[in-house]
């Protein structure tokens, strides 16, 4: 499409660039969810509690400027007589980015249950979880500014990082796992840490989604 | 020499019409495409059709006016004429290619409007600046006008419609009214685009006017053959969300405002009208039809287009005329 002079396609093109310049604005909070939990877990392995509850409520407040960017985007979307084109392509995106933050929230509230009394072992694993969603998120990061710049390239090498990214999350779920059972908890914080290992996986997963997305929309726009 | 100039200045003629062909095509059955009132086969012999009756039936009116009427190519002498056709095409054209690449919205009227005026000072031929006032009047007016028409039209339909059309017979009668007014427009585009490709060249003497009227349809069809079914079938099909009667009320205020125009021999862009049509009939369902970031960056490329490719083409003649033997003094005759 990129070809058209045809003044009706311009305008879905136009409107198209005018949702992804959304879309990263969506990603730039998203990110910002993304490093208010890492925040909170690092706060919680130094046992400062306090700093864990006020990075959780950057968490939490994060998610829903997440929420009002994804509403606006929705909104544009759905109005208007002439849309982007690969008009699914951006509804699906704009639902999948804030999946990331959903989820994001969803282990923080996890996190802010937890209290203490966990080993070494699983404290290690959920910092190198927390780790691989910062660095996932910062490539999708990447591979966004790279579509905004028409970089299709650099975004496809992002989307690929992002996929590499997801599977190394997909096995240290399973380590985190093992570790919470070798590390015979209390049922309290076996169960919060279970479900804890679900949802950073669950954060990679989606960004994973969403770099699909991208590679979509890249292979059929370029 | 001067049948080189003349091979040249129908090829840039050509080129200017397939853009036309391959572009704008899609303005006419792309929502009757979109809203599978019609195949995309039959929606491209449909335009080819009508697009070429226009062509053909009314061409003329404005024909006369880019070749003649702005800067008088027919006074000027044998290969002066042919130059200034030959310039003015090209850089129409290659402003067209260069928007294109640059992915802006220009339009082809106002690119070779610009170009034929540019032309003609460079060579101190006498502009015609009453017509280029009353052409710039209606390229304003084109956008607003269809905005109106489409604006009353929309309303009234919308209110007179459901009173007056059984439910039962509401699908197929509201089909039958996108097709006939989509081609309604294609035969308007047709009409008033064709001399956009060879107005100058019949100006210049190079063809007749109907021998250039026929060059200038067969060129925009092979842009719809070649690569508008294309623009077509993505236009109907991911862009345009309009419902049947919005569709109806667009195109028919489209193609009523461009013919309007096309009578009084001016050539206007058909996709300001469209545009304005389409913001016309939106305001009646208070949509945000239209970005505003979006509606600046066309309007600067609107007006923009005129004086650019009139620069390119100035520039062009002025050195044709510095570094060759031509006689720009006294080329008036």
């Amino acid at each position: 499409m990129k070809e058209i002079r045809n003044i009706l396609g311009w305008m879905g093109m136009a409107e198209a660039r005018s949702i992804l310049e959304d879309a990263c604005k969506h990603v730039d909070e998203v990110s910002r969810t993304v490093m208010a939990l890492a925040e909170a877990v690092s706060a919680f392995i130094k046992g400062d509690i306090n700093g864990k509850i006020v990075a959780i409520e950057n968490v939490r407040q994060s998610e829903h400027q997440a929420d009002t960017i994804r509403a606006r985007i929705l909104d544009q979307l759905s109005e208007g007589l002439l849309l982007p084109t690969e008009h699914a392509e951006w509804i699906k995106l704009a639902k999948n980015i804030d999946k990331i933050s959903d989820w994001t929230n969803s282990a923080a509230r996890l996190l802010g249950f937890i209290e203490g009394g966990l080993t070494e072992n699983v404290l290690k694993n959920m910092s190198r979880s927390t780790e691989l969603i910062v660095e996932s998120v910062k490539a999708l990061g990447a591979a966004i500014q790279a579509m905004t710049k028409d970089d299709f390239t650099a975004a496809l090498v992002a989307c690929d990082n992002i996929d590499r990214l997801e599977h190394e999350a997909d096995d240290q779920k399973k380590a985190m796992i093992e570790a919470v059972i070798r590390a015979k908890l209390e049922p309290t914080n076996l169960l919060l840490c279970y479900n804890l290992a679900e949802a950073l996986e669950g954060v990679t997963d989606k960004i994973g989604s969403v770099g699909d997305l991208i590679k979509t929309l890249v292979i059929k726009t370029r | 020499m001067y049948l080189f100039i003349v091979a040249l200045t129908l090829l840039s003629g050509i080129a200017v019409g397939w853009s036309i062909g391959a572009n704008d095509a899609a303005n006419s059955l792309g929502t009757a495409v979109g809203s599978k009132v019609v195949s995309l086969r039959q929606a491209i012999v449909l335009i080819m059709l009508f697009g070429l009756m226009g062509a053909l039936l009314q061409g003329s009116h404005v024909v006369a006016t880019v070749g003649k009427g702005i800067v008088p190519i027919h006074k000027l002498d044998r290969n002066m004429g042919a130059c200034v056709a030959l310039v003015a095409c090209f850089a129409a054209c290659a402003w067209v290619a260069l928007a294109t690449y640059w992915k802006m919205p220009i339009s082809t009227s106002h690119s070779i409007v610009g170009a034929v005026a540019g032309a003609g000072l460079a060579i101190h031929a006498p502009v015609n600046w009453y017509v280029m006032r009353d052409i710039f009047l209606c390229w304003v007016c084109t956008p607003l006008g269809a905005a109106i028409i489409g604006y009353s039209l929309y309303r009234i339909l919308r209110w007179v419609v459901p009173k007056v059309l059984p439910d039962r017979y509401s699908q197929s009668v509201l089909s039958f009214l996108i097709l006939s007014s989509g081609c309604y427009v294609a035969y308007t585009w047709g009409a008033n685009d064709v001399a956009n490709a060879t107005g100058v060249v019949a100006g210049a003497g190079i063809l007749t006017t109907d021998t250039s009227v026929m060059l200038g349809a067969l060129a925009i069809l092979l842009g719809i053959v070649t690569w508008g079914y294309k623009v077509i079938e993505t236009i109907g099909t991911q862009i345009t969300h309009l419902l049947p009667l919005m569709a109806f009320a667009v195109q028919l205020a489209s193609a009523v405002n461009v013919h309007v125009y096309t009578l009084c021999g001016i050539p206007v862009s058909t996709s300001h009208s469209i545009v304005g049509a389409i913001f016309g009939v939106g305001l009646v369902r208070g949509m945000k039809v239209l970005n505003m970031r979006i509606m600046r960056e066309i309007v600067v490329c609107w007006v923009a287009t005129p004086f650019v490719s009139g620069v390119m083409s100035f520039v062009v003649l002025k050195s044709l005329v510095l570094f060759t033997r031509l006689n720009a003094i006294g080329a008036v005759q």
